[in-house]
């Protein structure tokens, strides 16, 4: 009886768990689970059929010039979309992609226009002020446990702010290299030139996160972070890594601002953050529901444009697009949130 | 209020049970306190006194039959409930003080009462810092209101929190509150604790019933009017403080004479030195020393607070150090964060499962090689075959019961996950062990798993430092035990003489053995 004294936990303080397998509600019925995966992506198809058909849009919506016009336009967003997930996947909020590829897009004309560089050190500038900004963003919330949310949303104000005094509210349109305008607005074969880049890049973003160890990497953070740490994996690092590689392809979306709109001004990239994050939450409740990954923000994207221009041909004017992304928000924000819980993780947004 | 009697008894408990589900935790207690008394509750983990405190809190109901009076009022034991427990008089300090750091004194004070306000709704602050005034010197604290509660020494805040829950008692206007300290000084330094508990005499001498929980002797012995021991849910004994020792307790809390609770030091082991500490310290590390040989099981025993959770993870870098040395393998090391303690060699499965290992949403193979990715990435990409076949090796060597190993982790038992936490560190053969808990909330089924896959580990040559509460796994699996407290190694034991009952001895006296 002293060894009972002696021994063990407080018996009712901490109940011993039964170790029985958990039921088998918590883990959905393959079916289940396949409908969950593939749910958007269905229903992307059936969007599509529907306004191939649909009276209203039927003349209009599978049309070579339709769909030209919808993908070329959805390629910044895209990337924005893609530097938006990258600290998501890290459970890091990034409010700044929009700001950024701002801030890159008028360095990439403001060298072409005000300095007279050529249009290859204006790229690269573009790009390295996205890189910059991102590794800025990184360290602050890696190394210096700063609020992603808060420090993101800091440098974006900051950056709105800048661009308003660099550009006097105007736009940069002098002197851009004819090569890159033709490169944002002219097709190849068919296709839209900038898709001849931005495909490419989401192949290799997909690649980075699936198939090698800094994808684990992510995940284990985004998972547990304390036990990523406790099993020795360089979390601050990896961390900051998703900042610099968001800020490289924020960079490079701001570059194709230049290429498609043809100049650098303050408002252009700040715009595209919301309709980005909309894609990029509704990506996550697809292909791998509860986390944002690479191919479901692909569809994200689409599935909204695809919508969206259905719509607007059908006669909503330009209102449609805003109220469209609130309602994906709402139920991305749901879904995803149930998948997570289904899988015993937590909520990510 | 009912008319208190005339007699001297503030607080009776009587015939007081409390069941969960099979567990008796209470089984007719009894508890008798005086007025004007220093009355500690002393038993051991498991003996019922927290559940007693609970029931007296309100927060837990006792079974039927079971009666509380305070003041000469009687409760059933069963209808007690938060309200009655305050307006009945009782008033409760708990380990954790609850109190606002950033706040001022009087602002800490004023939120346990109300804020003076004047017409407009605005605070007087005039009012409210004289009232603290009053307050603090009425208790005798050494602050001043305006002070942040977050600048004074842990054992002043205790005090704050003791006058915050006392400051409307009226002792001369013949009502008599009655204030418990559940396990208040469980946190605070050795010499502050023994300051309150000096402060709580004085307050007793003027009037004041107080009755403290406390599993520390040394807060017991000379201090207490008197005491009444738990053990099993049962009232063991109710004695005055007089004349009682460290023995007679230790007698009374375990249920055996004490026949000599001093060890012997320990020869120096002459095997090859795996570890040896020096010194350590940093966090609740006060400079501990250890030597752990090749193949050893070292077993750490300590209370909650003892600092043993704290050398585990000094140990393997997740707790930064102040001073000291840790010479492994024959050289001085520094683990500056857990990736080099992973590449020395060294294993850490912490306490908290939930919190620090498990990967609950990542499915069972991507838990069991989260820490040996790059070997997977061969010829650019990840080589799910191969994880596939080492994962499912993993799953059959270490018993993992688990149909499928693309599912979450969360999918599988508490024992399951912890075996999966468990083969993460083992495949990889490490030198040294750091388990904290490792069979907590564990069926027995899977505990015995768990102690074959650490037995085949050390087997295999490696070395263990295992933290366990249960004096008895303790006691079965290790080769020698240290005893810590407050910070230090305060004693060691040898197999043979390992015992459970010899251990809750030590980790309740086992400084004063040394003086």
């Amino acid at each position: 009886m002293s060894s009972q004294v002696a021994s063990g936990p407080d018996p009712h303080a901490a109940p011993i768990e039964p170790d029985l397998a958990v039921p088998d509600a918590v883990h959905p019925s393959r079916l289940f689970d396949l409908g969950e995966r593939y749910g958007l992506v269905v229903l992307f198809i059936l969007v599509f059929v529907f306004f191939t058909f649909w009276g209203k849009t039927s003349a209009l919506f599978f049309t070579h010039a339709n769909i030209i016009a919808t993908v070329g336009s959805q390629m910044i967003v895209l990337l924005i979309a893609a530097a938006a997930m990258l600290p998501l996947t890290a459970r890091q909020f990034d409010l700044s992609p929009g700001a950024v590829a701002g801030a890159s897009s008028i360095v990439c004309a403001a060298t072409m226009a005000n300095f007279h560089g050529p249009p290859f050190l204006a790229i690269i500038l573009g790009v390295a002020t996205g890189v910059l900004l991102g590794a800025f963003n990184g360290i602050l919330i890696a190394r210096y446990k700063l609020s992603a949310v808060i420090t993101t949303l800091a440098m974006s104000t900051a950056l709105t702010g800048v661009m308003e005094w660099y550009t006097g509210g105007g736009t940069i349109t002098n002197n851009i290299s004819s090569g890159l305008t033709s490169f944002g607005s002219l097709n190849w074969l068919g296709i839209p030139r900038l898709l001849y880049l931005v495909f490419p890049v989401m192949v290799v973003l997909w690649f980075l996160l699936e198939w090698t160890p800094f994808g684990r990497y992510v995940q284990a953070i985004s998972s547990n972070e304390r036990a990523a740490r406790l099993v020795g994996l360089h979390v601050d690092r990896v961390t900051a890594s998703t900042f610099i590689l968001g800020g490289f392809l924020a960079g490079l979306a701001g570059v194709l601002i230049v290429a498609r709109v043809g100049d650098g001004d303050a408002t252009t990239g700040p715009s595209y953050l919301f309709p980005a994050l909309a894609a990029v939450f509704l990506g996550a409740t697809t292909i791998r529901p509860g986390r944002p990954n690479t191919l479901g923000t692909v569809i994200g994207v689409f599935f909204v444009a695809e919508s969206v221009s259905g719509l607007s041909l059908a006669g909503a004017s330009s209102w449609i697009s805003d109220l469209f992304n609130g309602i994906v928000l709402f139920a991305a924000a749901g879904l995803s949130t149930y998948f997570a819980r289904q899988r015993g993780g937590a909520r990510i947004f | 209020m009912t008319q208190a009697r005339t007699s001297e008894a503030a607080l009776s408990v009587r015939h007081l049970s409390k069941n969960f589900a099979a567990v008796r935790a209470l089984r007719d207690a009894d508890l008798a306190v005086n007025r004007g008394e220093l009355h500690a509750l002393a038993g051991g983990n498991g003996s019922g006194k927290s559940t007693m405190v609970k029931i007296l809190a309100g927060v837990e109901h006792g079974e039927p039959g079971g009666e509380i009076e305070v003041n000469g009022e009687v409760m059933a034991a069963e209808h007690m409930t938060a309200s009655h427990s305050r307006r009945l008089g009782l008033h409760f300090v708990h380990q954790d003080p609850g109190l606002f750091l950033h706040l001022s004194v009087a602002d800490n004070l004023a939120l346990g009462q109300h804020y003076e306000t004047d017409v407009t709704g605005r605070i007087r602050r005039s009012a409210m810092h004289r009232r603290a005034r009053d307050v603090l010197e009425r208790f005798e604290i050494d602050a001043r209101p305006e002070q942040l509660v977050g600048e004074l020494s842990a054992g002043r805040r205790s005090m704050i929190a003791i006058a915050r829950a006392l400051q409307d008692t009226k002792p001369e206007a013949g009502r008599h509150d009655v204030l418990v300290l559940d396990e208040a000084t469980a946190a605070l330094p050795e010499r502050e604790a023994e300051q309150l508990l000096a402060q709580m005499r004085r307050f007793a001498r003027s009037g004041q019933t107080v009755i403290y929980v406390t599993h520390r002797l040394d807060e017991i012995v000379g201090v207490a009017d008197h005491v009444t021991v738990l053990r099993d849910g049962q009232t063991i004994a109710s004695r005055s403080g007089d004349g009682l020792t460290e023995s007679d307790l230790i007698a009374l809390i375990t249920g055996r004479p004490v026949a000599d609770v001093f060890p012997q030091m320990p020869e120096p082991s002459v095997n090859e030195m795996l570890l040896s500490v020096r010194d350590l310290r940093g966090g609740r590390l006060q400079g501990v020393n250890l030597d752990l040989a090749e193949g050893e099981v070292l077993g750490v025993a300590g209370l909650l607070g003892s600092g043993r959770t704290s050398l585990l993870r000094a140990l393997f870098g997740d707790l930064s150090i102040t001073s000291g040395t840790i010479r492994y393998r024959g050289k001085n090391v520094l683990i500056g964060s857990p990736t080099v303690a992973a590449k020395h060699g060294i294993a850490y499965v912490a306490e908290d499962r939930n919190g620090d290992s498990a990967f609950p949403d990542l499915s069972i193979r991507e838990n069991l090689l989260v820490g040996s990715v790059p070997r997977y990435f061969k010829r650019m990409h990840m080589s799910a075959k191969q994880e596939r076949t080492d994962a499912d090796k993993l799953i059959t060597l270490f018993g993992i019961k688990a149909d499928d190993a693309t599912l979450p982790l969360s999918s599988l038992s508490g024992g399951n996950q912890q075996k999966v936490v468990l083969a993460r560190w083992l495949k990889d053969r490490p030198d040294l062990l750091l388990l904290d808990e490792p069979t907590q909330g564990v069926d027995v089924g899977a505990r015995a798993d768990i102690y074959a896959m650490i037995r085949d580990a050390v087997a295999q040559g490696a070395s263990v430092l295992l933290v366990a509460a249960d004096h008895e796994e303790l006691a079965r699996v290790s080769d020698r035990v240290i005893v810590m407290r407050r910070g230090r190694v305060v004693a060691e034991i040898n197999r043979p003489d390992i015992t459970a009952d010899r251990l809750t001895e030590l980790t309740l006296v086992g400084e004063e053995q040394k003086r």
